[in-house]
């Protein structure tokens, strides 16, 4: 069964590629190309649901967006949904996120790129069947 | 300087010193030579010479007492008796005279020297009537041989002119004891006046010690607030190279990060064209199209090194801006969607001198920045020269949200819109750094405001002509 994804990149091809690669693994995935759209796009399901389960299953998200960023992406939608997973999407070094790790938590973590789509997709389905298990 | 003028004065007024207590023992070691070299063998003589005179009148009246007698050979021991007298006068004399004209000599202070001279006239009048007296005593005694009756009278002439010569050599002893008086006085004199000076010497070096002292204490005051100083400003320097050092490290961290960014597209586009997801050629152009930005952000990165080091350098040729206005804001480049649409008022038929490429990047910046902010309206482009002034001003004005008032200040910073801490806007943050930097080393301006009704409105000028002044420029154009 496919999954509900959001991921924001301001990078037209790396939207792309995420739609490609998640289509391709019968996943729905929704683009957003900035952190306010992706914000908008994260609400629109939400309330669309009306229900008290997260509307997606994980949130992908770069760092560094036109207006706004990752980070505050992240606490608008865990002000929303306290236990929504979220992947960082992170081209820094490690080290320049420890404001980052102040909110991060289970349900928050952060992949370094580069990595491959195919890696990104395992990653994901993995945790979403953990989630399951738990 | 205050110091080294206060040491040296002390030094000279306790040298000065040295110099006035030996100047005055030399002084007081002359008198006192004087004294016991000169006075002391005058008194003697003149002392032997009154002896002597008194053993001439002895003799004299002995020679007339045998005379009297007839004694013939007694008068002749008392006249040979004379005669020897009268050698050893002469001998004295000689040696007063002497010992005077010695010292005359001798570079002594006025008064001794005014009563050195009143004593040798003195003698030359003693010795002139004691010469005078011998001659009369002789002639008595070669006219009156034998003949002893009218002696009496003729003796008491002498025994007169023996006592004046008395009487003068006692004047001459009182010269000497005065001579020994004011000596004794100058000596004393010389002391105390000695010691006067040093005590006002001494006293100004105390003086002046205490005002070094005093001076020293101000300066050591003055190092101790200047310590201070320099040590706040070395603080503030320190803190402004560590801001400087992070400032480094966020350069380091975001343009790494700018030009790892592209590279994750294109990784994505080979392994999609591997799987077979997407054909060969949309991978190829997304590919190529990522490496065209990648090259982009390096160049911006090279250019900003290059600023930074002081090394931009700008080729200067003529060209006509307003074309080039017109170029860029038709050119395809821009992927204008039908939502915005750019409007273009362009004074032409002026050519200008500038670096063409610099300012062209300049433009596609401000134009870029125009656009992603826009998302429908119209972006307009405006050139004005300024003859007068020689000076073309470029203004571009959108209508998008405007300039974040945080942001406006610092607008023209490096990564002021960008980084992982800060809240991030399109773009790698460092194209109006670049702008500003091209625009000033062409010796222009560049500055941003808000719109009173939306969007913001950046604006550069540059001069028109690079050497030349407001009338040459005039008439060129006029002709």
């Amino acid at each position: 069964m496919g999954l509900h994804i959001l991921a924001a990149d301001d990078n037209e091809f790396a939207g792309l590629q995420y739609k490609k690669v998640f289509e391709k693994h019968q996943h729905d995935i929704t683009i957003a190309k900035d952190g306010e759209a992706c914000v908008e796009a994260y609400k629109k399901k939400l309330y669309e649901n009306r229900s008290d389960v997260d509307p997606f299953n994980v949130v992908l998200l770069d760092f560094v967006m036109p207006k706004k960023n990752g980070v505050r992406v992240a606490k608008e939608i865990l002000e929303l949904r306290p236990h929504q997973k979220i992947i960082f999407v992170s081209a820094f070094g490690n080290g320049i996120l420890d404001d980052a790790s102040v909110f991060l938590k289970d349900d928050v973590e952060i992949i370094q790129k580069p990595f491959s789509l195919e890696f990104l997709v395992n990653k994901i389905e993995s945790i979403h069947a953990l989630r399951n298990i738990r | 300087m205050r110091i080294g003028i206060s040491v040296a004065m002390i030094i000279m007024m306790l040298g000065l010193a040295l110099a006035l207590n030996a100047f005055t023992t030399y002084a007081i070691t002359n008198q006192m030579k004087v004294l016991s070299d000169l006075n002391i063998p005058v008194s003697q003589e003149i002392t032997r010479m009154y002896a002597i005179q008194q053993m001439q009148q002895h003799s004299i009246s002995d020679m007339v007492t045998y005379q009297k007698m007839s004694s013939n050979t007694n008068y002749e021991i008392s006249k040979s008796q004379f005669e020897s007298y009268n050698q050893e006068w002469d001998y004295e004399i000689k040696k007063i005279k002497d010992l005077i004209d010695t010292f005359l000599n001798y570079g002594l202070d006025s008064g001794t020297a005014r009563n050195l001279s009143i004593l040798s006239t003195n003698l030359n009048e003693i010795e002139s009537a004691h010469l005078q007296y011998v001659q009369r005593a002789d002639q008595i005694f070669e006219t009156y041989y034998g003949n002893t009756n009218n002696l009496n009278s003729v003796v008491t002439g002498l025994e007169a002119q023996q006592n004046q010569i008395i009487l003068k050599t006692i004047l001459l002893n009182d010269e000497a004891q005065k001579l020994t008086d004011s000596l004794n006085a100058g000596v004393d004199e010389s002391k105390q006046k000695a010691f006067t000076w040093q005590l006002i010497i001494i006293t100004s070096a105390g003086i002046m010690s205490l005002a070094l002292g005093y001076f020293l204490n101000l300066i050591n005051k003055d190092l101790v607030r200047e310590v201070i100083r320099k040590t706040r400003s070395l603080q503030k320097a320190n803190k402004k190279l560590e801001k400087m050092n992070i400032l480094k490290d966020d350069f380091i961290n975001i343009a790494s990060h700018e030009l790892k960014s592209p590279l994750h597209p294109i990784y994505g586009f080979v392994e999609l064209a591997q799987n077979g997801d997407i054909g060969a050629d949309e991978a190829l152009a997304g590919i190529s199209k990522q490496a065209r930005q990648l090259e982009e952000i390096a160049n911006r990165i090279l250019d900003i090194s290059r600023i930074d080091n002081g090394s931009l350098y700008l080729s200067y040729e003529k060209f006509d801006l307003s074309n080039m206005l017109l170029e860029i804001t038709s050119s395809q480049g821009l992927n204008l969607d039908g939502k915005i649409k750019i409007e273009t008022s362009l004074e032409k038929g002026i050519s200008i001198e500038a670096d063409r490429v610099r300012i062209g990047q300049v433009v596609r910046n401000l134009l870029n920045n125009a656009l992603k902010f826009t998302e429908e309206g119209t972006i307009r482009v405006i050139v004005r020269y300024n003859l007068q002034k020689n000076l073309v001003e470029v203004t571009i004005r959108d209508c998008g949200p405007g300039i974040h008032p945080e942001i406006l200040p610092k607008l023209f910073n490096k990564f002021i819109t960008k980084g992982p801490k800060t809240e991030s806007w399109k773009g790698n943050g460092l194209g109006l750094y670049l702008s500003r930097e091209i625009i000033n080393a062409h010796g222009g301006h560049i500055f941003a405001h808000n719109n009173k009704e939306a969007g913001a409105t950046f604006k550069f000028t540059i001069p028109i002509m690079r050497h030349l002044n407001a009338i040459e420029l005039h008439e060129k154009i006029m002709n």
